[in-house]
Parts: C-alpha cells; structure tokens; sequence
C-alpha cells in the first residue's frame, strides 16, 4: 500500500556544453550570473546539472525562456544530443523486475534502437520531425520499420489506425505533408510518434505558432492521448497556458540550470524564484 | 476518533515578492488547529486575513514558510504535507484531500456532466457509471438539464459555484476544503449547500472551510477557529 509509484525515467546531473569550457567557466556562468556563456571562452553551458524523475503516465512540464536549455534537455533526453555529464536512469515499465539501465551507457547501436522502439518526439517545426516527400502514411510507417515491423500489411493498418486516433482522414494517407495544413502535421507528427507504443512521448513547444482554435485542438488530443493510454510524457514550452492545460508537475529553467521544481499549481499560484514569479506575472 | 485527521502547527507562510524589491508579506504566522474525523470545521474572519492561504497551504497549492500539517493518510499513513514529495501529493489529491476552490476554473469545451464525472474516471469508474452519478449530482445542485452539455464557462456564478461544489463533493474524499463555499449563492442554494456539508459528514467525511458566511455555515459547525 505504501509503495510510491514506479518511475520511468530518473534523470540524474544531466549536462550538455558547446565548447570546451575553462576554469572560471564555473564562477561565470548560470541563473545568477544572467547568462549561460562563459565570458572568457565562450562557452555555452546549455544545460547544467539537470536532474528530476519522471513516473510512469505522468506529464512533466518544462518551461523557461528562449535560450533556457529546454530543447538541448529534450534532445538528451531523445538521445538524439549527447551529455557531457548525468546519467539517465530507465526502467522498462512492462518488466518493473528489470534493473535499471543507464541509457547514456548504451552503445551507438542500442541506443539508436532504444530511441526507435521507446521514444517518440514531435518537434515545434513539422519539417523537423517529418520527411516531406514521403507520404504522410509513409511517415507513420518509417517509424514503425525503425521500430523493426516488418508485416506490410499491418504496417498500414497500424498507420491507418493512429490517423484515426489522430483525427486524422484516413483517406488522404498516400498524400504528401506538405498539403496538409498546420495542425494537422503536428497531428501526424503525433501519429508518428506513438506509432511503436514509446514509453515516453517527447513534445517541444508543439502548438507555438497555431491558431488559437487549432492550437486547442492538438492539446485537447495529446490530453485525450494521455487519458486514454498512459503515456508518459515531457512537454517543453514557454507558455505557461499550455504547461497548465496538461501537465501536473513542472520545472523551470534559466540559463541552462532548473532553478524551480513543483506542482504545477504551486509554480503558477506560489512561484518562488524570482525568475519563476517574473515568468508568471508576465503569462497573467 | 483516537487521533486527528489534520493536525496543524506553527504555520507560518511569507511571500517574498521579488519583482517588488523583495518586500515581504506575512499572511498566516504561526497558526495551530487540529480538525477531528468527520467535523465540520469553519475557520472565520475578515477579507484578507490569509482564509485561503490556510487552504492552499493544506492542499499544497501553497509551500508554506514553517510549521507542520501532518494529514492522516489511509493511503499513505501519517504524511506532513509541507514537505511529502510531488507524487504522494498528487495520490493523496486524487483519492483524499478535495479542494473547492472559491471560484470556478475549468478548461472551456468541457460540458458539465464531464467535469462531474472527471474525478470518479480518475478514481477508476468507468465512464458510462461515472456520467450516471455526474447527472444525479447535477439534478440535485438544481441544474437544469439543458446545461448539462455545455460548458460552464457561460453559466451564471451561481451556477458555476454549484458545478464548483458538486465536482468536490462527488469526488468523496476524506477530506475536503471549502473556499467561500456560500459566495455567489442566494439563499436557497446557501441552504443547499448546507445540506452537502451535513450529508458528507454522515459518510464520515471531514470538511474545512473557511468563510465569513457565519449565518449560514455557523450552525452547523462544530469546532471554529475565528482569525484576527
Ligand atoms: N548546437 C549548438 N551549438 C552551440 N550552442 C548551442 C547549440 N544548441 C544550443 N545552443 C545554445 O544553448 C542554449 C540553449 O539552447 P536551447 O535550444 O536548448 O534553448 P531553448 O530553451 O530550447 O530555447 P527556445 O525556447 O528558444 O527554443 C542557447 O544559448 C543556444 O544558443
Ligand atoms: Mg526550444
Ligand atoms: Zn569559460
């Protein structure tokens, strides 16, 4: 009975700098210091000892302002972008016997495999997450045979199925991104991302740039989504309307350092740092 | 009734507002109640004293500054709330701390009857019993059926407040927070609420309001804490 609920995912010291950094990189950069650039050698210290767990079927919200480091921490967590420091500790929630593995120490060709079999993004830009002269089927299905599918025939009804789900018509699954409007790409970038069950779904900032209408649309489906299957979730965005709408816990960051973790109710109603208070008088 | 389901002591809770030369503000200072199984406990006193604060607080909404709020936890045992981490919150939330916020939020294109239904899905029902028990609840807070499928955002305060309380009280959980639970309502419906308060406390739930609607919500208290 009194057991906490399993995480999924346990980021630890996660650590991601552009350049090769010196000694008063240290005493220079960070919250602080107003900057994540070292002054003396330039380095871009973009994500700093980062580390916060995730349990399983749970949103986490990630917010801050441009530049913060939200993108380089989903990219970590993508294992698309490498660390320079942290680890990041997965247990597999359909074998909660499992030890924990650090994905960081997988080798290159495991942790492509991780990335097709378990994790899902959908980027802020369509062209990002999409190839454009495939098929929006044939995007759906590229991650499927990433994921090692190898039935044709169920290849298209998996993809066939998650349009559905995505509210997406069906009937123009042989046609070409490009001739889909806005939301509905963020839609097949979702129908993508799910397609091979992932244990965790990654979202970066992906309703900025959409009417408000269709803006709703895709929340009220990635709301519907989590409901409905219990997907793990990390969503980056600096509006806080979003982060409100879907996730219950989040985390702020600044030049590169999370320098606020709670309740989302709590970060919105009683934000303590004074960027997190200036992030929230700003949104109201 | 050998212990207390809530005991709080020495609460105190700053804001330290930082956009504004870091100047502080003290609303709640070293504060200590206890509230028993099944009470009806009503914290009074004027506007601004820091009623809400208390709440919030309790419910975590706030971090409070010092003290402790040991709540007795059937889920979890005894847990002190300033301090239990995010996911024993949110656990306890679903199942055993209710908060009836003094004004209604809800995300436009929700209907009503979903709203209600929400927190019994959270607690495991299936929809269709869920919408079932949302529509006897939505009949009994006198809200015409009409409404039922559209969104609260348009109703009447009155209105919303009543679809406010229905969406804590349906949830029973063993203890529930009332913000100003009577603002908003004219008489009738203050009577109403009167009745939930006394109907929940059959079913052995504890209730915590604060309010300065001492005529209406005096009499059936048993135990007040009047701030000044
Ligand atoms: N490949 C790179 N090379 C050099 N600097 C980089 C690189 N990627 C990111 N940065 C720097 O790291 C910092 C964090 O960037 P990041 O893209 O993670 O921010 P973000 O929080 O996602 O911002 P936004 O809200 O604008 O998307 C920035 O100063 C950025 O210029
Ligand atoms: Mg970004
Ligand atoms: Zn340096």
């Amino acid at each position: 009975m009194n057991h906490a609920p399993s995480w999924v995912l346990r980021v630890d010291g996660l650590t991601r700098r552009f350049g090769a950094g010196c000694p008063r990189c240290a005493a220079s950069v960070g919250p602080a210091h107003e900057r994540s650039q070292c002054p003396w050698c330039a380095t871009v210290h973009a994500c700093t000892a980062a580390s916060f767990t995730l349990a399983r079927g749970e949103v986490l919200g990630i917010v801050g302002e441009s530049g913060s480091g939200k993108s380089t921490l989903l990219q970590m967590l993508n294992l698309t972008s490498p660390a320079d420091a942290g680890a990041l500790w997965y247990r597999e929630p359909a074998d909660p016997t499992a030890p924990p593995v650090d994905l960081l120490r997988l080798d290159r060709y495991a942790m492509r495999q991780f990335r097709n079999d378990r994790l899902g993004i959908v980027h802020q830009r369509p062209e990002l997450g999409l190839e454009m002269r495939f098929s929006v089927g044939g995007n759906v299905a590229e991650k499927l045979l990433l994921a090692r599918w190898r039935n044709v025939g169920a290849i298209r009804e998996r993809a066939a199925g998650l349009m559905h789900q995505t509210e997406l018509p069906v009937e123009r699954i042989d046609d070409a991104p490009p001739t889909f409007s806005g939301g509905m790409l963020q839609r097949v970038q979702i129908a993508r991302a799910l397609a091979s069950r992932p244990a965790l779904l990654l979202l970066d900032e992906v309703t900025s740039g959409l009417d408000l209408s269709v803006q709703a649309r895709v929340l009220d489906l990635i709301r519907r989504i989590q409901w409905e299957q219990q997907v793990t979730m990390v969503l980056v965005s600096h509006d806080l309307g979003v982060i409100k709408q879907l996730a219950r816990r989040t985390i702020v960051m600044k030049h590169g350092h999370i320098v606020e973790a709670g309740l989302t109710d709590q970060i919105l109603e009683d934000p303590q740092h004074p960027y997190t208070q200036l992030l929230v008088s700003s949104a109201l | 009734m050998s212990q207390p389901i809530l005991k709080v002591s020495g609460l105190t809770k700053t804001f330290v507002l930082h956009l504004i030369d870091g100047r502080s503000i003290t609303p709640v200072a070293d504060l200590a109640f206890d509230v028993w199984p099944a009470q009806h406990f009503l914290i009074s006193g004027r506007s601004g004293i820091g009623k809400t604060s208390i709440l919030k607080c309790i419910y975590r909404s706030y971090l409070a500054s010092a003290g402790e709020i040991w709540f007795d936890s059937l889920l979890a045992g005894p847990i002190e709330l300033i301090h239990a981490d995010e996911s024993t919150i949110l656990r306890v939330r679903e199942r055993e701390i209710g908060y009836c916020a003094q004004f209604l939020r809800v995300l436009p294109r929700i209907a009503a009857l979903d709203i209600l239904a929400e927190p019994l899905m959270r607690q495991g029902a299936t929809r269709q019993a869920a919408r079932d028990e949302a529509a006897a609840w939505l009949q009994r807070l006198g809200i015409a059926e009409p409404l039922w499928h559209a969104s609260p955002v348009t109703f009447s305060g009155g209105e919303q407040q009543r679809i406010n309380l229905g969406r804590a009280f349906i949830a029973a959980p063993r203890l529930l927070l009332l913000d100003e639970p009577t603002a908003s309502l004219d008489g009738a419906s203050r009577q109403v609420v009167v009745q939930l308060i006394d109907d929940a406390r059959r079913r052995g739930i504890t209730v915590l309001t604060v309010s300065h609607d001492l005529d209406t919500l005096l009499p059936s208290a048993d135990a007040r804490l009047h701030l000044a």
